[in-house]
């Protein structure tokens, strides 16, 4: 594939490849850790388990709501101002990591949430007739029956963010959005800078799809054969 | 060791009161089987819950173990819950948990070492007759190995105090009955004081002592099981077919 590609195209393509692998990396690394927390939270307050500060988490999810419901093209121009305020920086690397983590958190808590609204309800039962503690609540009972399909809930956030990372290079984020459309489909000459571009995203796609459904598989014991 | 005075619960449902427990008193000794039967909804579940600490009553009293548990500390609460196991309906296994890690996990949440825990829980896998079950996960058992297994599991304690919601209505005859047959050791093994409610007469007269017998939320009949005469008392409803 990359024998297409002249060696300034090949250039180009390998430094917007480690951009969009930076880019999904480190927003990833920010928002699964606060989306689990989040997702937790939402989830628990939900069952009742926790009631205390009830408006807090009401809030909270009303926050989640409105971030994933604006387009993340508004939601990068939106963040801009604090970027600045904040960073000194109003486009690049940074204001694109702070609106592609944002969307993460939003996306991965409502997929937390759900899958921790789905669990058998009379696990909770049970740990409390254990006279477990909230921690081994979470440890010991929540981790252990929805972990699957957490990692299930994080391969689609990393395939939804790295869907939003082709759009950063409007506020200057770069990566292979940037190559497949201001290098690639707006020259003349760069429609296989574009195709290019295009199949490593798919590729990457896959390999995260593929490495979530065998952790996922592995890690699920409720379907017969394990 | 327990001791009930005057318990009363209700709930709101859709604007209207429902009185689901009204004026229950009643008093279980230790090493008792205590049967609670009534049909749906004559408030069989919030008294077991109220009884295992999972709800608290709106007027009375509830003496556990000595302590009036309508007046103890969150602290004092987890310590009572300690002293008491639970065995559900529907098994309530962790499905991504082998059947050791199942059998253990009370132990685990105590702080006992793996190995001590694993030692314990194969003593009790091989008391209901699963020591070969120990690596499987409960996907792959039937319904009456994963009761076994939710036996084993509240055993693993040493419970004074057992509760049983509802422990074979999920099971086919044969399998309840090998069920009741394991209750029946349990109870003869360990003497652990055991609290059961269900819908089935045979059930309770099989295991209980004692019954009481719940009617419109409130206490219809208690005493021995032996007092309550199948075809004197009325309760003919309530002798299904099964075993």
């Amino acid at each position: 594939m990359m024998l297409l590609l002249n060696a300034t195209e090949q250039a180009q393509i390998i430094k917007a490849s480690l951009e969009t692998l930076n880019l999904l990396l480190v927003s990833a690394l920010v928002s699964l850790p606060i989306g689990t927390i989040i997702g937790m939270l939402l989830a628990l307050y939900e069952k009742r388990i926790f009631n205390k500060h009830r408006w807090l988490i009401q809030i909270l999810s009303v926050i989640v709501s409105i971030v994933r419901s604006i387009p993340f093209v508004l939601l990068m121009v939106i963040i801009i101002p604090f970027s600045f305020n904040t960073f000194g920086t109003s486009i690049g690397y940074i204001p694109s990591i702070l609106s592609l983590s944002l969307i993460g958190i939003a996306t991965v808590s409502r997929l937390v949430e759900q899958s921790v609204i789905d669990m058998n309800p009379t696990i909770y039962d049970l740990a409390y007739s254990m006279g477990a503690s909230k921690y081994q609540l979470f440890k010991e009972f929540i981790f252990i029956e929805v972990r699957s399909s957490l990692i299930l809930a994080y391969t689609s956030s990393l395939v939804s963010l790295l869907a939003y990372s082709s759009v950063v290079y409007i506020i200057g984020g770069g990566g292979l959005g940037y190559t497949a459309i201001q290098i690639g489909y707006y020259s003349p000459v760069g429609k296989t800078l574009m195709w290019v571009s295009t199949i490593l995203m798919i590729i990457i796609v896959q390999i995260v799809q593929l490495l979530g459904n065998i952790l996922a598989n592995y890690l699920n014991k409720k379907k017969r054969g394990h | 060791m327990i001791e009930l005075k005057g318990v009363r619960k209700s709930f709101t449902a859709k604007g209207n009161i429902v009185h689901a427990l009204n004026d229950i008193s009643l008093k279980i000794n230790q090493g008792e089987v205590f049967g609670i039967i009534g049909k749906s909804g004559v408030g069989k579940s919030t008294l077991l819950k109220i009884l295992s600490l999972a709800m608290r009553p709106d007027q009375g009293h509830y003496f556990l173990l000595g302590k009036d548990v309508t007046e103890i500390t969150h602290k004092e609460k987890k310590q009572l819950l300690l002293e008491t196991s639970f065995i559900y309906q529907g098994f309530s296994l962790l499905y991504n948990l082998n059947v050791l890690d199942n059998v253990s996990l009370p132990l685990k949440l105590r702080g006992v070492s793996k190995e001590e825990r694993y030692k314990k829980a194969n003593e009790m896998l091989e008391f209901v007759g699963l020591s070969s079950k120990v690596d499987d996960y409960p996907i792959t058992l039937s319904g009456g190995e994963a009761q076994r297994i939710a036996i084993a599991r509240a055993l693993i304690t040493n419970p004074k105090l057992l509760f049983l919601d509802e422990p074979t209505s999920a099971l086919d005859e044969q399998t309840a009955y090998d069920i009741l047959k394991l209750i029946k050791k349990t109870h003869e093994a360990f003497k652990p004081t055991i609290v059961l409610v269900s819908h089935q007469m045979q059930t309770i007269q099989y295991l209980c002592d004692k019954v009481m017998v719940l009617k419109d939320n409130k206490i219809d009949r208690i005493g021995p099981i032996k007092k309550l005469d199948k075809l004197s008392t009325g309760y003919d409803a309530l002798w299904g077919d099964n075993l």
